[in-house]
């Protein structure tokens, strides 16, 4: 049987309608509330428990089903296509060809496809932690102690009341006079076997040591609990993928840039495009 | 040269010094309603809408600022696209002004990434117009001028979602999330892509095919834009 469809332009064509219309499925989907919920808990899950929660939204499975199907197939097609059409170029040195940067582009957007995969299903998932000035928590073989609280905002305004509300709300919704991400920290001491190591880490800054980062993700004051001082919600998040996953991002820029040069420089010289 | 035709080349530079005028006014506007907005606000307020609208037109205003005009028809789309630029700057005055106070807009990850959005609709609303003049009307100049738009269009709005993507990273630990914003971003970036992956096969000329993109271009604007204003 001919396979020339995988390697086609035409298939590329019609895998990104599809996987267009697939994603607008998925942005209608989100907007009821027991569909959100679901996919709101695929975030914190690894993929291999991702069956209980989907049991409950069948739907859901099912549109999860279809987009790695689709995504495959792009996948594969890139793949193909940049092998039999794009690496030629580079095999027989033409670095003057207006498609030169062709190549590096479609395998970094492949890079890319690959990493959020290998995410998605070996490494996603993270601990998460609240704690008071002197507690500890352990995430895989790191011991994580909070050492200390640093926070210079108004206090009042992060305590909570009984229904668990304070004046300043979540921390997404805070304005800078309320409590400004810049000025407030926390202080860690991270333990791994035998090594040792302390470092500050805020809301947006984490602190990272080998593949752990350690991020702040909220400071509040629970309701009759302002004797203790400033909790904290501590998330430890190991992703060992996660400087190369970026790097190929940042890759992949410079080489839509690259390619954006060369077509200027070709039209700039031909005065159009032929 | 006869008296026909150095009448007609001096209408002509008359036109292009015209359209070049209400776009470099326009674009000085728009850079100054933004320079208020920031003065008004305690950050820059890169997630409000009014400054989407702004920078949207700025970019697209910037756009024309690259393009030498030659012929009648560049002046006619100079005066499109400055015109779509008025429309979004006046609509932007209706909007109530931001203040930019969201403790959020302190990482540097999240203004770029709320930046990248009005960066790359505008790029695309000077894009998709240059395609269907060209479509029409055949120019050659302005294709090329057209097709390196769109490739920075999708470039800025990647670059935005790299930036959001790290972001969500150091604020939540998790560079994708399942959730109707990422199943968005991911449909236009896709629609992006898709303007460069449209089969020649299936179109009867290159005029056809420029319609094609300029559809496609078209659909991300107004994707973009119902989705930011909704």
């Amino acid at each position: 049987m001919r396979m020339n469809w995988l390697f086609s332009m035409r298939l590329a064509f019609v895998l990104l309608m599809l996987l267009s219309l697939w994603f607008a499925i998925g942005v209608g989907l989100s907007e009821y509330e027991l569909y959100r919920q679901v996919l709101r808990a695929l975030n914190d899950l690894p993929m291999s428990q991702w069956l209980q929660s989907l049991t409950a939204a069948p739907m859901v499975g099912f549109w999860l089903a279809g987009l790695f199907g689709l995504m495959f197939l792009l996948g594969l097609n890139t793949a193909l296509c940049s092998w039999r059409d794009l690496l030629p170029i580079w095999r027989h040195k033409r670095w003057r060809s207006p498609r030169i940067m062709m190549l590096p582009i479609h395998i970094l957007t492949l890079l890319v496809f690959i990493f959020h995969g290998v995410d998605l299903v070996f490494i996603h998932g993270h601990d998460s932690a609240v704690l008071h000035q002197g507690e500890r928590f352990n995430s895989g073989r790191y011991q994580i102690k909070l050492v200390s609280v640093d926070y210079r905002d108004d206090v009042s305004l992060i305590t909570e009341d009984a229904t668990g509300f304070s004046p300043a709300g979540r921390i997404t919704r805070r304005s800078v006079e309320q409590f400004d991400p810049r000025i407030n920290s926390a202080y860690f001491f991270v333990q791994d076997g035998e090594q040792k190591i302390s470092g500050d880490a805020g809301f947006m800054r984490p602190f990272r040591w080998k593949d752990l980062y350690i991020t702040v993700t909220d400071f509040r004051v629970p309701h009759q609990e302002e004797a203790r001082g400033v909790q904290v919600k501590v998330l430890a998040v190991h992703n060992p993928l996660v400087n190369y996953f970026f790097a190929c991002y940042g890759l992949l820029l410079v080489s839509l840039l690259l390619q954006g040069l060369v077509f200027w420089r070709r039209s700039m010289k031909k005065g159009g495009r032929r | 040269m006869s008296d026909l035709s150095l009448k007609q080349a001096k209408e002509l530079n008359q036109g292009s010094l015209a359209a070049r005028l209400a776009n470099m006014v326009l674009l000085a506007l728009a850079v100054m309603t933004l320079s208020l907005i920031n003065a008004d606000s305690l950050l820059f307020p890169s997630s409000s809408v009014m400054t989407y609208l702004v920078v949207t037109a700025i970019v697209s205003l910037v756009c024309l600022c690259a393009l030498s005009i030659q012929t009648r028809l560049q002046a006619n789309y100079v005066w499109a696209v400055t015109f779509i630029a008025l429309l979004l700057l006046g609509y932007s005055q209706t909007l109530e002004p931001p203040t930019g106070d969201s403790a959020m807009l302190t990482s540097i990850w999240a203004q770029l990434f709320f930046l990248s959005r009005p960066i790359a609709l505008g790029l695309a609303i000077a894009a998709g117009i240059g395609y269907l003049f060209h479509a029409f009307w055949r120019d050659t100049h302005l294709e090329s001028h057209s097709h390196l738009l769109s490739l920075l269009a999708g470039t800025a709005f990647l670059g935005g979602e790299i930036a959001g993507s790290y972001w969500a990273f150091i604020g939540w630990g998790r560079s994708w999330s399942w959730s109707g914003h990422f199943f968005f971003s991911a449909l236009t970036y896709l629609l992006f892509i898709l303007v460069f992956h449209l089969p020649k096969a299936w179109f009867a000329n290159a005029r056809a095919l420029a319609m094609g993109k300029a559809v496609v271009l078209g659909f991300i604007c107004v994707l973009m834009l119902g989705y930011r204003l909704s």
